[in-house]
């Protein structure tokens, strides 16, 4: 069965995640339904608007969903082991070790009472059996391997010393410090400025290629999943409404939110003088339209779409949550397949070919 | 940071002498006649006019203010001119004629009453606020938080004078668990100074912990919602580390401002809690002091704990620029 394919091939595979947050305004489903993959080594970049669900769904995978917020229902299969159904010092022991984090505001990601070189030793020290003396110097070493001038001076420094551009490497040396086989990067390059930006992803391509871990790119920059992905899953107010291979999806889009995204991206060389938008507004998340979900923004809304698309296969390796035909045209009546059945397709898909 | 140090303390000085003046004057304005003090009922005007000549009260009142300064730092002789002249020396901050007895001594002899009685309160009530805080905040919103809040809610509003004589009343008056406070030096009778102190100690910390706690429990709350203490969840550290080693350390800048001063301030007398429980610490020479009208040791007394006090802000200072890195001492 391909699920079985599947299975082998992903290092971490989410289905059908759900994490909603109980809030005095009611339930928020901030995540609904979200199923992922990715395979190991590869880069998955996971796109969306503010709001649509992404770093929720990260932190779920991290099991690091505070209050009001819950994890209803889904499962989190990394390296063979349900990360959802982990005991929380066994997940503790993942935290980290085998999956870490960084995170978007370098600015206060960073302890300020502590400096650099303790805040990556303690890191190092938790998860292996390195006397403190070690796990100092192992700090220093990988603040050089990102980058960082005089690491050994740097490493005694406290984060307000540093800039932002700098921070965020002491967060990437601390979150490989252990080797991770994962890394969930929550839109690592938002708050820098631009040419920091390219160095950090320039840095993250060159760790990826050294330790050969697979990532995890949050962001709502189509731009820089294009400099980083294998695979890309679009997200749309708590589900994924589109995956791919990442030329598939810049080439060959099928949602339309997804063709919104890259119609919204300046190109070199065009003669617009405008940028298409995505007309309308995010839907109310206490509030959500029956049916599909973008259906009110959507130039192709058509009847069809007061029911609610499932997530269906458009090629090989490609799937959209949308009723239009796999060809991107209108689907003739009676087409629409059943609802399980296309769920069940996308379920077993396998994202590309290894 | 060092020179930060010695300019704080030269300005230490300087607010010191401003301080010696304030008190030296303010309390001299005070109506009473300090040489009708000196002797007895049976006191005739021509012994209390030889008096105040003896004490140089016939002086005018900027020289007696330079006689004391003098006192302070060379030391001074009262009564020279008769056959038994009173030699104070350096630092002299006084003799009190209603007590015949040099104000230092009498500082020094409650000071460490006082000390021992502040300290031990200090560290009870310290501890169990940090725990408590800590525990509420962790049960944020939920009854062990509700609990916690509303013991320390009464225990804000009640008087250290209720406290105390509802302790005094039923542990040791009623029960006998205790027997009535009687001080003697921990290094003398351990067990006695612990039997005398406990109960003091009680009523410090039950005022003080109210505040400490919702303290802690604020701070607490404020930086569990900081992203460095996501970061450490993330790095997989146990919980108990996140929140004392990331938490609560962050968080700890106003809790150690607060507990200087407060601590300072009761170095310097308690004088409630010592009344209560007749502790003969600086509290209870404060009070007597004021009765007797004995000025000399009314203004030695206050200099005392003034100094501690501005010594103490010094202190919180400087372990700001400790706790938090990002302040600079410069």
């Amino acid at each position: 069965m391909a699920t079985t394919r599947g299975a082998q091939e992903a290092l971490l595979e989410v289905v059908d995640l759900r994490t909603h947050f109980a809030t005095a305004d009611g339930l928020v489903r901030a995540v609904d339904g979200v199923s992922l993959r990715i395979r190991p080594g590869k880069t998955l970049g996971v796109v969306g608007e503010s709001g649509c669900g992404k770093s929720i769904t990260a932190l779920s995978i991290m099991r690091l969903i505070e209050r009001p917020g819950r994890i209803v229902s889904g499962s989190i299969t990394f390296d063979g082991q349900d990360l959802l159904r982990l005991p929380e010092d066994e997940m503790r022991n993942i935290r980290g070790n085998e999956i870490s984090m960084i995170f978007q505001e370098p600015m206060t990601s960073l302890n300020p009472v502590y400096t650099c070189g303790d805040q990556i030793a303690e890191a190092v020290s938790r998860h292996g059996s390195l006397t403190q003396r070690e796990a100092a110097a192992r700090a220093v070493e990988m603040l050089e391997q990102v980058g960082i001038p005089d690491a050994k001076r740097r490493a005694g420094e406290h984060p307000h010393q540093l800039s932002g551009g700098m921070r965020q490497r002491v967060m990437i040396a601390m979150a490989l410090s252990t080797n991770p086989q994962l890394l969930i990067a929550d839109e690592p390059t938002t708050a820098l400025d631009v040419t920091i930006q390219a160095q950090i992803l320039e840095l993250m391509k060159a760790l990826r290629e050294r330790n050969g871990m697979a990532i995890m790119l949050i962001t709502h920059d189509l731009g820089v999943v294009a400099e980083m992905s294998d695979d890309v899953s679009v997200m749309y107010a708590g589900k994924v409404v589109e995956s791919s291979d990442a030329i598939t999806v810049y080439d060959r889009p099928h949602h339309p939110y997804t063709k919104g995204l890259l119609a919204s991206i300046p190109r070199m060389g065009a003669r617009r003088e405008r940028l298409d938008v995505i007309k309308g507004v995010v839907p109310n998340p206490l509030n959500l339209p029956s049916g599909c979900l973008f259906k009110r923004r959507c130039p192709y809304a058509m009847p069809i779409c007061d029911n609610a698309p499932p997530l269906r296969l458009v090629a090989e390796g490609h799937v959209s949550r949308c009723w239009l035909a796999p060809d991107g045209g209108r689907p003739e009546l009676g087409e629409a397949p059943s609802a399980a059945e296309a769920e069940a397709a996308a379920l077993t898909l396998t994202v590309a070919n290894p | 940071m060092v020179a930060y140090t010695i300019r704080r303390l030269l300005l230490m000085v300087a607010l010191l002498f401003a301080l010696t003046a304030a008190v030296f004057f303010l309390f001299n304005m005070l109506p009473g006649d300090p040489a009708r003090l000196t002797c007895g009922k049976a006191c005739s005007p021509s012994v209390i006019e030889a008096n105040r000549h003896r004490l140089g009260y016939d002086q005018p009142i900027l020289t007696q203010y330079g006689q004391f300064l003098g006192g302070i730092f060379f030391g001074r002789t009262f009564s020279s001119d008769s056959p038994q002249p009173i030699v104070c020396n350096a630092p002299c901050l006084g003799y009190s004629y209603s007590r015949h007895q040099q104000v230092l001594t009498m500082i020094l002899n409650a000071a460490p009453v006082t000390f021992w009685l502040a300290v031990g309160a200090f560290v009870v009530w310290i501890s169990i606020s940090i725990l408590l805080g800590i525990f509420a905040a962790l049960n944020h919103g939920r009854w062990p938080d509700r609990l916690v809040m509303g013991i320390s809610l009464v225990g804000y509003s009640l008087p250290s004078f209720f406290i105390g004589l509802l302790l005094i009343f039923f542990v040791i008056l009623k029960f006998n668990w205790l027997p009535f406070p009687a001080y003697v030096s921990p290094f003398v009778n351990p067990v006695g100074f612990l039997k005398t102190m406990i109960l003091p100690w009680i009523v410090l910390a039950f005022l003080n912990t109210a505040f400490y706690m919702r303290l802690t429990r604020n701070q607490v709350l404020e930086t569990f919602h900081e992203d460095y203490v996501r970061t450490a969840r993330a790095k997989g550290l146990p919980e108990r580390t996140i929140v004392v080693k990331h938490a609560l350390r962050a968080g700890l800048t106003p809790l150690v401002t607060a507990a200087g001063m407060d601590l300072a301030a009761l170095l310097g007398g308690a004088v409630i809690t010592e009344s209560i429980f007749s502790l003969p610490g600086l509290g209870s020479l404060a009070v007597n002091s004021v009765l007797q009208s004995d000025l000399p040791l009314i203004t030695g007394i206050t200099l005392f704990s003034s100094t501690l006090i501005i010594f103490a802000n010094l202190v919180v200072d400087l372990l700001y620029a400790f706790l938090d890195p990002r302040v600079t001492i410069a």
